[in-house]
């Protein structure tokens, strides 16, 4: 009967794979574990000698918004991420807020990690051809500092993720696995080969009292760092996409977690134990590579071995956005928070042709346009940093406003730190992880808006261009634009848990229900005699 | 519902991983703290390093050392 009950559901829902743990684990990794490669860099250039502060600051944020999706995911295993959590929570109109503020985020996905793999590529053209990047460098017309041919190799990249994605060529679980572990064993080995042979703590202990940054500077670079921690939505895709993920993606997404947290502030704390903070600054294309290089003995095999291997994870990660803005684009559509014309699949690849051609564009666009500034590279992370601080705050609010809407839906994770509150005639958990989280992010926000010259005027605009279309949009179909649209959440969780096969939780939330329902026809009687 | 993560019935790559991170963490920790010891100078930034990766090692260690005893 169940079996019969989930083959219903699996037609009207995505199918499930039997993901495994470890290969749910390195999905994740594929994805967020790439991100110091670019990081790095960009963050040495601004905090200086308090680059390992700043990392850790944005790290202990970026654990407590990746519990916030341990718990929301576990309980609502769906892919639309950020944007379903606050549209479920908070209503249509916030959810459409966290889906532009982290679509943003897939598209500058897009534009950041492919021209940093481009970065990271650009590490053998000295070896290659002779010639240095920056021999490139010239001014166009107002525009300084342009580099022309890191532009054009970023925009190749872009197209051939378009003609990828478009044809419908991914890559397998198999090659996930494979390069997550490559990764984790290379960032590993850097980590250990470098404090136990390279790292000289006195030189970190004289930048941190000698070269310690301004206020604004390290606001600025502890609220880039939260670059190093991109793609925590792939939690939520491996959610929707894993069988039995009550169970899976606890374990798989805080040792995620963890492991990305170790790994960025342990590279920050040994690159200021190797370098100076200059040297990373002038490399902001491939700092991992100077600070492989840096290590003895092994440096020139490792230097070029994590050029290598940078240039490869961030392509890999560039494709993340791509899929991530379709699989986001789908479930807005989904939930007529965008018109469906963005979900109509290719008819021979069968693949979200137009959402993949809309979004890789405007990532092209958003490269073109970075290029024209001196800094490239900053000038997209500085973009990244709104979009992410944004739909992460809605992620908070969305988390403690379900714990009082929603307190049905079964929790198989829940954020520790709870206060129990009595709420309407029954107990709620209170998460005051969630709500020192929420915290945490405006703060990075706030940050984000005070410092960031291109970010707090572009980030805005973009959530502003975004609400005209969905407004003119929600008044073409005769739809609330403040206001949400009625659903059926109940049908819809039960739907979401039986195509997971989560048959205990379904029981769970089954008896829930039932047990509201009788309340509630307790209290109507107690008023009528009453 | 719990805060905590579910306990695996039977070990599989992702727990020898995890395993072997957390061995790793304590030799690293371990290593820092006591090359401090016998250089002779005072760093707090590398005694803090140290012993917070030897301490968070140790707490995953005695995870793994809990779950032996209990399968025993």
């Amino acid at each position: 009967m169940a079996q019969e009950q989930a083959t219903a559901a699996e037609g009207r829902l995505e199918l499930r794979r039997d993901v495994s743990v470890w290969g749910s684990f390195m999905w994740g990794f594929a994805d967020v574990g790439a991100d110091t490669f670019v990081a790095l860099g960009l963050v040495m250039a601004a905090a200086q000698g308090a680059t390992g502060l700043a990392f850790a600051l944005a790290g202990l944020v970026y654990i407590m918004i990746g519990l916030a999706y341990t718990e929301l995911a576990s309980a609502y295993p769906v892919a639309g991420g950020g944007p379903y959590f606050a549209l479920r929570g908070l209503g249509d109109f916030w959810g459409f807020v966290a889906g532009s503020a982290l679509l943003l985020d897939y598209t500058i996905d897009i534009a950041l990690f492919a021209a940093a793999s481009a970065g990271y590529f650009n590490f053998f053209l000295p070896f290659l051809f002779g010639i240095n990047i920056d021999q490139f460098v010239l001014d166009l017309g107002p525009f300084r500092q342009v580099n022309p041919l890191w532009c054009l190799e970023t925009l190749l990249l872009i197209g051939i993720l378009i003609w990828l994605n478009i044809r419908g060529i991914r890559e397998s679980s198999l090659v996930n696995e494979v390069l997550g572990a490559v990764v984790i064993a290379t960032e590993s080995s850097l980590v250990i080969l470098g404090f136990l042979f390279a790292w000289k703590p006195e030189l970190l202990a004289q930048q941190w009292t000698t070269q310690f940054p301004s206020l604004h500077n390290f606001m600025y670079g502890s609220s880039l760092a939260i670059i190093s921690f991109v793609g925590l939505e792939s939690i939520s895709q491996a959610a929707q996409e894993t069988k039995r993920p009550a169970t899976i993606i606890p374990r798989t997404s805080i040792t995620l977690i963890f492991t990305v947290f170790i790994f960025a502030t342990a590279f920050s704390i040994l690159g200021l134990g190797l370098l100076p903070w200059q040297t990373f600054a002038e490399h902001v294309d491939n700092p991992m590579a100077k600070l492989a290089e840096a290590i003895p003995y092994l440096g020139a095999i490792a230097g070029p071995f994590t050029a290598a291997l940078g240039a490869i994870v961030l392509f890999i990660s560039a494709n993340t956005g791509v899929m991530g803005a379709s699989r986001l684009t789908y479930s807005m559509a989904h939930y007529q928070v965008i018109s469906p014309w963005f979900s109509a699949v290719h008819p021979r690849y069968r693949t979200p042709a137009r959402t993949i051609m809309v979004f890789s564009v405007v990532g092209a666009i958003e490269t073109v346009l970075s290029f024209l500034t001196p800094k490239a590279l900053d000038t997209l992370g500085n973009m990244y940093a709104f979009g992410a601080t944004l739909g992460y705050t809605m992620v908070f609010i969305a988390l403690i406003k379900l714990r009082f809407s929603d307190p049905y839906s079964p929790r198989p994770y829940k954020m520790p730190l709870n206060v129990r509150l009595k709420y309407k005639g029954r107990m709620v958990e209170f998460p005051l992880l969630g709500l020192l989280g929420m915290l945490g992010v405006s703060t990075i926000l706030f940050e984000v808006i005070l410092t960031h010259e291109i970010g707090r005027i572009a980030g805005p605009a973009w959530v502003l261009l975004c609400f005209i279309y969905y407004a003119w949009y929600r008044r073409k179909q005769g739809l609330p634009i403040f206001r949400s649209v009625e659903r059926s959440w109940e049908k819809e969780q039960m739907d979401v848990l039986l195509s997971a096969e989560e048959f205990d939780l379904l029981e769970q939330y089954k008896v829930a229900l039932a047990e509201r329902d009788k309340q509630r026809k307790r209290d109507v009687h107690a008023n009528t005699s009453a | 519902m719990s805060t905590r993560t579910p306990v695996p019935e039977r070990l599989g790559l992702f727990d020898y991983y995890q395993i072997l991170v957390s061995v790793l963490l304590v030799f690293l920790g371990a290593w820092i703290l006591l090359r401090e010891v016998f250089s002779g100078r005072v760093v707090l930034m590398a005694w803090f390093l140290g012993g917070s990766l030897l301490l968070y090692g140790l707490y995953r260690m005695k995870h793994v050392l809990d779950y032996f005893r209990k399968k025993r």
